[in-house]
């Protein structure tokens, strides 16, 4: 009887029916940690009229934190109430945004009768309001704003802002009053929580754990800082979504390769650069061009030229120039971009981080492109190849010969570093046989001969065969030579750019 | 008693071998087979002693890897048939761990591991 006289009610006011409006009124974007206002106000639609309104709301506290609330209507007796971790169970047989139509059925018998009209939640509050005036109450006039913090998502298990405040129920005298914007879905949330941001490290240096990462704010302060793994990744936590940082990126200045960046391989190559490009650096605009430009530019001046090559051929020598950024032992110069802005979003946490050590003019220990190689720097390394080189020491006539017996025919310039035992051996001479116009060097520092030959036109070829003899004298009695001269570093380069590993046999 | 039976064998045995050809390698760089090389100590500063026993009179190369099995010293050796009493010196090496190994061309006759302290 109840249902049938509610029924009747509701068929008699049908043409009287309004809306109950819910919605925010913030603009967009929306930052985690915003200050969300959701408004509430009523719309006429066919001529109502309401002296009472009554309606429960609900919003997820998950996603929002509840600051304060203000009624804004002039002469209405006003209530809201509140009651956390519970949510409205609506009749889904019944339109959701029929509001009146919820309402009937909750106070027609399910809010008597059954337990689960609201039912436990832990995720939801609930809100109702109370509205009551001796005269019509207008329309399109703000009832109410209820503000709200907005909470990170990153540690619930929510995905998105979607459905954080529902309209549960309303009644208002004799209307029917529907819903005008029943759910409120936040479609542009910014910031919060990125969670785990991936940095891939790209470069040809294969010791990827001795490079670092720091993450820092648009001001230069440092957020977050650590190690690449092995495979050159890096999980960064901390950060947050739509903020943008800065990433920098160097080799730990411990690494015991940096030594080794450096070679005559990348001299040679500035040498055929300078005399390809003159006095004027490439002027290709892509990243990679300018990317190079800092690589190769060593003396900073803006140009590449052969003050460069020069720069790095006194270096592989030992012999360096001051003024001059060349990556060396113990010190790199360290130059690293991305491949986009590094701004964690919703759905974008991976990031490349691009490496280049300045003077690796061959990029044997930084990132390579492809483009290089088929532009006119094109001795870029792309394929080491490996050559079997035979070097020996020999004991003759109570001193210590080194000598290389180079067979191939092909090289432009050829770079080795020896070590000796100085305890028991003095450098006495270096005896070059690399042919008449090749430039050759050599350098004493220490315990370590720096030798070699370049031929910077790149258009001749050193001279096959015992190319290069160096005489040690003992400074104590020694029966052989074994262990007694140490081959750090032996590298060439054929005429045509093709850089060699020297395995030696 | 035992003891002093067998101080007199050895010395009888010791009196019956020729002076000229008699070759006093240390017990610990000995080598039973006829070519090998084996080294005094495999913790060495400075130097190491190494028998290089080989098995003709000639030229052969001594070899020293390092531990990714790169080679970094090398020398030819003119040596005798038989023990050959040689060095190997590490000061110049990286303290590390490293092989060191002796070739007849290009066939190995024998190596042994050391490391460099």
């Amino acid at each position: 009887m109840k249902k049938l006289l509610l029924l009747l009610l509701s068929a008699i006011t049908y043409g009287q029916d309004m809306y109950l409006d819910h919605s925010f009124i913030n603009g967009l974007p929306i930052y985690v940690g915003d200050t969300l206002s959701i408004k509430f106000n009523t719309i006429d639609n066919n001529n109502s009229t309401y002296k009472l309104l009554q309606f429960d709301y609900q919003y997820n506290n998950k996603l929002l934190q509840k600051i304060d609330h203000t009624f804004y209507t002039d002469g209405p007796q006003t209530s809201l109430n509140h009651w956390d971790g519970y949510s409205f169970n609506p009749n889904t047989d019944i339109s959701l945004s029929d509001l009146t139509g919820q309402y009937n059925w909750w106070a027609g018998g399910a809010y008597a009768a059954s337990t689960t009209s609201y039912n436990s939640s832990s995720d939801w509050s609930v809100e109702r309001i109370t509205l009551q005036h001796t005269s019509n109450i207008p329309h399109a006039e703000t009832i109410l704003i209820v503000r709200f913090l907005l909470k990170d998502k990153a540690n619930t298990n929510y995905s998105n802002y979607n459905n954080i405040s529902k309209l549960s129920w309303a009644r208002a005298d004799g209307n029917v009053v529907y819903g005008m914007t029943n759910v409120i879905n936040l479609q542009d949330v910014k910031g919060g929580g990125a969670g785990d941001v991936v940095l891939k490290l790209n470069t040809q240096a294969e010791q990827k754990e001795d490079y670092m990462y720091s993450i820092m704010d648009k001001v230069g302060t440092e957020i977050t800082s650590g190690n690449f793994d092995a495979n050159g990744e890096a999980i960064i936590q901390g950060l947050e979504n739509d903020i943008e940082y800065q990433v920098g990126v160097w080799v730990n200045s411990d690494a015991t390769w940096l030594g080794d960046v450096v070679s005559l391989t990348d001299a040679y190559m500035l040498f055929l650069q300078a005399i390809n490009a003159g006095e004027n650096p490439d002027e290709q605009d892509n990243i990679v061009d300018e990317i190079r430009k800092v690589v190769y530019d060593v003396n900073a001046d803006g140009v590449i030229n052969f003050d460069d090559s020069y720069a790095l051929l006194m270096h592989v020598i030992g012999e360096p120039l001051e003024n001059t950024y060349i990556t060396a032992d113990k010190w790199a110069y360290n130059i690293s971009d991305l491949d986009k802005p590094f701004k964690p979003t919703e759905n974008d946490k991976t990031f490349n981080a691009y490496h280049y050590l300045a003077g690796d003019a061959d990029f044997s220990h930084s990132h390579y492109e492809a483009q290089v190689a088929v532009s006119r720097f094109s001795l870029a390394k792309e394929n080491v190849i490996d050559h079997d080189l035979d070097l020996t020491t020999e004991l003759v006539n109570g001193k210590i010969e080194f000598v290389v017996n180079l067979d191939r025919d092909d090289l432009s310039a050829i770079e080795f570093i020896t070590d000796f035992d100085e305890t028991k051996l003095e450098f006495e001479k270096i005896v070059f046989d690399s042919g008449d116009v090749i430039t050759n060097y050599s350098t004493i520092k220490n315990n370590s001969v720096y030798f070699g030959s370049i031929e910077p036109e790149g258009k001749l070829q050193i001279k096959t065969g015992k190319s290069y003899k160096i005489v040690f004298n003992p400074k104590v009695e020694i029966t052989n030579a074994a262990g007694l001269i140490y081959f750090r570093r032996q590298e060439a380069v054929t005429t045509a750019g093709q850089k060699l590993n020297l395995n030696l046999k | 008693m035992k003891k002093l039976i067998g101080l007199i064998v050895i010395l009888f045995f010791s009196c019956q071998k020729d002076p000229t050809v008699y070759t006093p390698i240390p017990y610990v760089l000995e080598i039973p087979e006829v070519s090998g090389l084996k080294l005094e100590s495999y913790i060495v500063t400075d130097k190491v002693q190494v028998n290089v026993k080989l098995p003709e009179t000639g030229q052969y190369r001594i070899k020293i890897f390092d531990f990714t099995n790169k080679l970094v010293s090398q020398e030819l050796v003119n040596g005798q048939k038989g023990d050959n009493i040689l060095n190997v010196y590490v000061n110049a090496l990286p303290p590390s761990s490293y092989t060191v190994s002796l070739y007849d061309n290009n066939t190995l006759i024998g190596k042994e591991f050391f490391t460099n302290e």
